[in-house]
């Protein structure tokens, strides 16, 4: 009995070492989805969504994420929840505003915002455009709304504008921690998501379309963490290859996450097929997502050599984040045309001494003609 | 306030904006035969809680992942006599009662919780998929079809209720979670 007891307390303890040893050896992100199985399963922290709903906004409050490691972008913690606003009736309602704020988990204080590294919104487009009789746009584009992250707590659509959306359609939102600085201690936050909206029935407002363009390089997905050649001048090192890994129209390997080295470098790139423009679309806010380093992000139009949006970000000088994004809007919009070439130029200073990690793209709203007739149509 | 929807509150998307007024309709109206030769109607169809897409035998692309899912899903409401799943077949010519038949077969499909279906004409075929507000078209060369990934959830009562990609993991869990509340 003694001798039985001995061998599977060896046995245990066996297990546990090879459990430990896997799970060291894992990646962060993956570390961190393991713990937060293990937090919200055992109940050890909040693991539900909750939504408060006022008269012009719904907020939605995250689980629990426990910090406690450095979690660079797509790293920490994180949550997705379908939503929906107010599934008591069905009402025309009008998205204008976006805000993420970081708080205690016991939502009495606010956090720094420094544990925010995205909220991403986004509409489901068979049910989206199923309402609307637009079938012919479904798996035309991803279908995200937009992005707040870090170094943009919040923004509005210009006023007068926003994106049409059922109180009682369903929404996707996913929501992930940051955490570039803190390593000694461990803490819990929340991530409180506010959407803003105007009724129809108060104000019917101008749709605007949402699409999202980001910067992407190409790598060698043979060799994928060499850097450029000869062959691949202009190649990037992928974080990884599995996310954010993309195949052109010829089937070259992209990657829209990348490896920044030390120094001063800037990044060019033909966003044009991306914007996919038909004909001309006019343009009425963009909002950047970028990592800390990046300094400058620029969209241009090549063919008339003017800039359209000049964002340039603030890295905190005292630790690792962006202070502040400054997002693009207008109320008259700027053309953007079918044949014209558009660039995306970023400029970045990796002020550390190690290799630090990329993203940049914009998310923009334009004019919505197809939707505006078909809202105009209703009878409501 | 939780985030999850009830039943009851699920949506009823089977509806058309006609002069600026929501009509709307109910997915009744058709007459499919299955693979073993079976007439499907609305009398097959009232009082379960069903999904219904389209496919096509001989589909390379998107077909076999979905097949997946689909042969997931059946296995999953296995024991639930009030849900099915059918899948209309685009492919007018090659699909056959007895193609459809091999294919079942082929696929191991368990029949009782997933039909493959066969309509009467093509332009039947373009009246459900306005029905199911879901498109198909040849491609140009004409050797192959374009269709979606999207299966459409219907009620006992004939109403569509949601709309899921089925290659996505996250539609999946979320149609799983639907199904339930639609039978509860």
């Amino acid at each position: 009995m003694r001798r039985k007891s001995k061998f599977i307390l060896i046995f245990l303890v066996l297990v546990l070492a090879a459990g430990f040893i896997y799970f060291k050896s894992l990646k962060t992100r993956h570390q961190e989805l393991i713990k937060s199985k293990i937090y919200y399963t055992l109940n050890l922290v909040d693991s539900d969504w909750k939504k408060d709903l006022d008269e012009n906004k719904a907020v939605f409050t995250s689980p629990t994420f426990v910090i406690s490691n450095i979690y660079k972008s797509m790293e920490g913690p994180k949550s997705d929840q379908f939503v929906v606003i107010d599934d008591s009736k069905e009402e025309l309602l009008w998205l204008t505003s976006f805000k993420t704020n970081a708080v205690s988990s016991d939502e009495t204080r606010k956090m720094s915002n420094d544990f925010v590294c995205h909220t991403n919104f986004e509409y489901r487009d068979a049910e989206h455009y199923n309402r609307w009789n637009m079938t012919e746009r479904i798996n035309s584009q991803y279908p995200r709304i937009t992005s707040i992250s870090n170094g943009v707590e919040s923004f509005e659509l210009p006023e007068g504008f926003g994106f049409p959306v059922f109180s009682n359609e369903r929404l996707f939102i996913n929501a992930q921690a940051l955490n570039h600085n803190i390593s000694d201690s461990t803490f819990n936050i929340k991530h409180k998501i506010e959407i803003g909206y105007t009724k129809h029935s108060q104000k019917a407002l101008i749709p605007l379309q949402p699409k999202t363009v980001f910067m992407m390089f190409p790598y060698n997905p043979n060799d994928p963490f060499k850097g450029p050649t000869e062959q691949l001048p202009n190649a990037c090192i992928p974080v990884e290859t599995k996310n954010h890994s993309y195949l052109d129209v010829e089937g070259n390997a992209l990657s829209g996450h990348w490896i920044i080295a030390p120094g001063k470098h800037n990044y060019t790139y033909d966003a044009s097929q991306q914007l996919q423009i038909k004909d001309s679309i006019r343009l009425h806010q963009i909002t950047s997502h970028l990592h800390p380093f990046a300094n400058r992000f620029q969209l241009k139009d090549k063919t008339t050599n003017e800039i359209i949006y000049d964002c340039k970000s603030e890295n905190f000088t005292d630790k690792i984040g962006l202070k502040n994004t400054p997002s693009f809007s207008s109320q008259n919009g700027i053309w953007m045309y079918e044949n014209h070439t558009y660039e995306m130029l970023l400029e970045i200073n990796n002020t550390t001494s190690t290799d630090q990690e990329m993203m940049a793209s914009m998310a923009i709203f334009y004019y919505d003609g197809d939707m505006e007739n078909k809202v105009r149509a209703l009878k409501l | 306030m939780s985030c999850k929807p009830k039943a009851s509150e699920l949506p009823i998307l089977s509806y058309n904006y006609v002069n600026g007024k929501k009509e709307l309709y109910k997915v009744d109206a058709f007459e499919f035969i299955n693979q073993d030769g079976k007439k499907i109607t609305s009398t097959s169809t009232e009082g379960k809680v069903h999904t219904m897409n389209f496919f096509f035998t001989t589909c390379p692309s998107i077909c076999p992942p979905m097949r997946i899912q689909q042969m997931d899903l059946a296995e999953e409401f296995s024991d639930n006599i009030n849900f099915k799943q059918y899948s209309i077949s685009i492919d007018y010519k090659k699909d056959t009662l007895k193609q459809l038949k091999y294919y079942s077969k082929l696929h191991n499909i368990n029949s009782n919780q997933w039909e493959l279906l066969r309509a009467p004409s093509e332009s039947d075929l373009e009246t459900i998929a306005e029905k199911l507000k879901t498109n198909f078209k040849p491609n140009e060369d004409g050797t192959d079809f374009y269709h979606s990934s999207y299966l459409a959830l219907i009620d006992k009562d004939h109403n569509i209720r949601g709309f899921y990609d089925i290659l996505l993991d996250s539609d999946v869990k979320l149609l799983k979670e639907d199904i339930r509340r639609l039978l509860d």
